[in-house]
């Protein structure tokens, strides 16, 4: 597994063709909510009084996913996987995980590195989104944006690969306090299938 | 939870939503070099509004809470949405409780020398702007304690409203605004024939991760009788902590360590930047502007900032840097923090 370095922390690693290979990563800070139901559909008035029946649920739930898969949880869950070589970096990639960059401006759409790390085999990965979403028919899921940005080979505008996981939740949001673990749980394993889902493409 | 009154709703959130909006004038980022020197300087007023560091807080998007209705529906909801508020209100509670030891280590550390001499300093090299006879106002932002907002908050983050970006405002973010208008207003009371004055907001806080100490400078230009500034320059310097956490009050705990010194360290230091970059923002005309701004220019990304670089020189690169969905447009410096 790629070494765990927080921002700053750096240390290179020799990777396996001698260069010293770099994976910063940005978790997010977001936590967005949405319930929606049966309501929604019935026009105007519908809409209005799901929106209020919901808002203290809409609250709770955000408050609890900022809270429960925020970024230490996020780098957490990373942490259990072989982050590098899931995006397609080589054996002995250093992992750098970063302080969260708010502005999405900068996450979405800035293409030149966004450290000041000069390694020659240096690339990025950003968590964008991070939404729950309870929907009348769907159910309960889990959705993650990612963006990579490949460096190597002396590239300075790096081309974006975005993409997205999506899957269910059964134990988020919990019913009772005593549900928080296994929901927590719920929550980190859905992410990481998430990430999968989107990292499929880099094998 | 808020009572929805569905029919008020309704007639109250259409009527608000096609409600003109006030004509301001959006003031330049810049002076032209003629406008610069007056036959009597400015008055130059330094605004102190905080007794003590600020919290901040990042909420990110929040999701609309709309699955249907229309266009109508979608007003209506979001003419009665509260949902940001209440976000920024336990976002900030949670800020006030990590930063307390900082606040209790920093208790008694003025930041009025820092501030005054960060002015004078930028006063010397730019002596158009104003009289070097500071006025320096003092301000206490009360503690909110309205709706669950406690605390205080010098900085308004923006959500996706439905109308482009709205602020997440809560009790504690317009406590600071009526603190700052008070002493806009003391000012100029002071100096009722001044033509213009000049005024230089000084705020400081954290970030909302505690990874980094932030100093915020608004240079304003007022003239006489106006309500809005004509000129308004923002710089911020920031100071990074070292190998930061993940985990808030262990960032916290770093800073606050040996009665604070190294907070006390960084907010020394950011302000004495804020003061050795202003002569240059200050010096910039419109074509200055325009070409510190030019995103052709060569461009850095700092601390999660990204913009033009201004100018580099051992305090580290100046950027330009905007968000526009937090309406922010500012020259950034960031230095590290040593321990």
């Amino acid at each position: 597994m790629a070494a765990l370095l927080l921002a700053g922390a750096l240390a290179p690693v020799q990777a396996q063709d001698g260069a010293a290979c770099e994976l910063h990563v940005f978790p997010t800070v977001e936590g967005q909510a949405v319930t929606t139901g049966w309501l929604s559909g019935l026009g105007v008035i519908g809409a209005v009084a799901e929106a209020a029946a919901n808002e203290d649920r809409n609250v709770s739930d955000a408050e609890y996913l900022r809270d429960a898969l925020g970024p230490r949880f996020q780098v957490a869950a990373f942490q259990t996987i072989d982050l590098a070589t899931s995006v397609g970096m080589p054996a002995g990639t250093q992992v750098i995980y970063e302080t969260p960059i708010a502005d999405r401006d900068v996450t979405t759409e800035v293409r030149t590195r966004l450290t000041e790390s000069t390694a020659a085999c240096y690339a990025e990965l950003i968590v964008t989104q991070n939404l729950y979403a309870k929907r009348a028919i769907y159910g309960r899921s889990l959705n993650n944006r990612f963006i990579f940005k490949d460096f190597r080979n002396g590239v300075t505008q790096a081309q974006m690969v975005r993409g997205r996981g999506g899957n269910g939740l059964s134990q988020f949001p919990p019913e009772t306090p005593e549900g928080r673990d296994a929901a927590d749980a719920d929550l980190r394993q859905a992410f990481l299938a998430n990430f999968n889902e989107y990292a499929a493409r880099f094998q | 939870m808020r009572r929805w009154h569905v029919a008020a709703a309704i007639g109250g959130a259409v009527l608000l939503a096609w409600q003109p909006a006030p004509a301001l004038a959006r003031p330049d980022p810049f002076v032209p070099a003629e406008s610069r020197q007056l036959a009597a300087p400015r008055p130059v007023a330094v605004f102190l509004p905080q007794q003590r560091i600020a919290s901040s807080i990042e909420l990110g998007r929040i999701a609309f809470p709309a699955g249907g209705g229309g266009a109508l529906g979608a007003i209506i909801i979001n003419g009665n949405n509260d949902i940001p508020e209440r976000l920024a209100n336990s976002a900030l509670e949670r800020a006030e409780g990590w930063i307390t030891p900082l606040v209790e280590a920093l208790d008694g550390f003025d930041i009025t020398p820092l501030a005054s001499n960060a002015t004078l300093a930028a006063l010397e090299q730019t002596g158009w702007l104003g009289t070097v006879q500071l006025d320096v106002l003092n301000g206490e932002i009360p503690q909110a304690t309205e709706g669950g907002s406690k605390g205080v908050l010098v900085s308004t983050t923006y959500g996706i409203g439905l109308f482009g970006p709205a602020a997440n405002s809560n009790a504690a973010v317009r406590a600071t605004g009526e603190t700052i208008t008070a002493m806009e207003r003391d000012f100029a009371a002071a100096y009722p024939d001044a033509a213009e004055r000049a005024q230089v907001l000084w705020r400081y806080q954290m970030s909302p991760d505690f990874t980094q100490v932030q100093v915020i400078a608004d240079v304003t230009l007022v003239r006489k009788n106006a309500a809005e500034p004509f000129y308004k320059q923002q710089v911020i310097a920031l100071v990074r902590l070292p190998r930061p956490s993940f985990v808030e009050e262990e960032n916290v705990a770093r800073w606050a360590a040996n009665d604070g010194a190294l907070a006390r360290a960084a907010l020394t230091s950011a302000f004495a930047r804020v003061g050795q970059v202003l002569p240059q923002v200050l010096a910039l005309d419109r074509e200055g502007f325009a070409a510190a701004t030019d995103r052709r220019r060569e461009s850095a990304t700092v601390a999660g900032f990204h913009g033009p670089v201004l100018r580099r020189d051992a305090g580290g690169p100046v950027i330009w840097a905007r968000d526009g969905d937090q309406r922010f447009a500012a020259f950034v410096t960031a230095q590290n923090a040593s321990e």
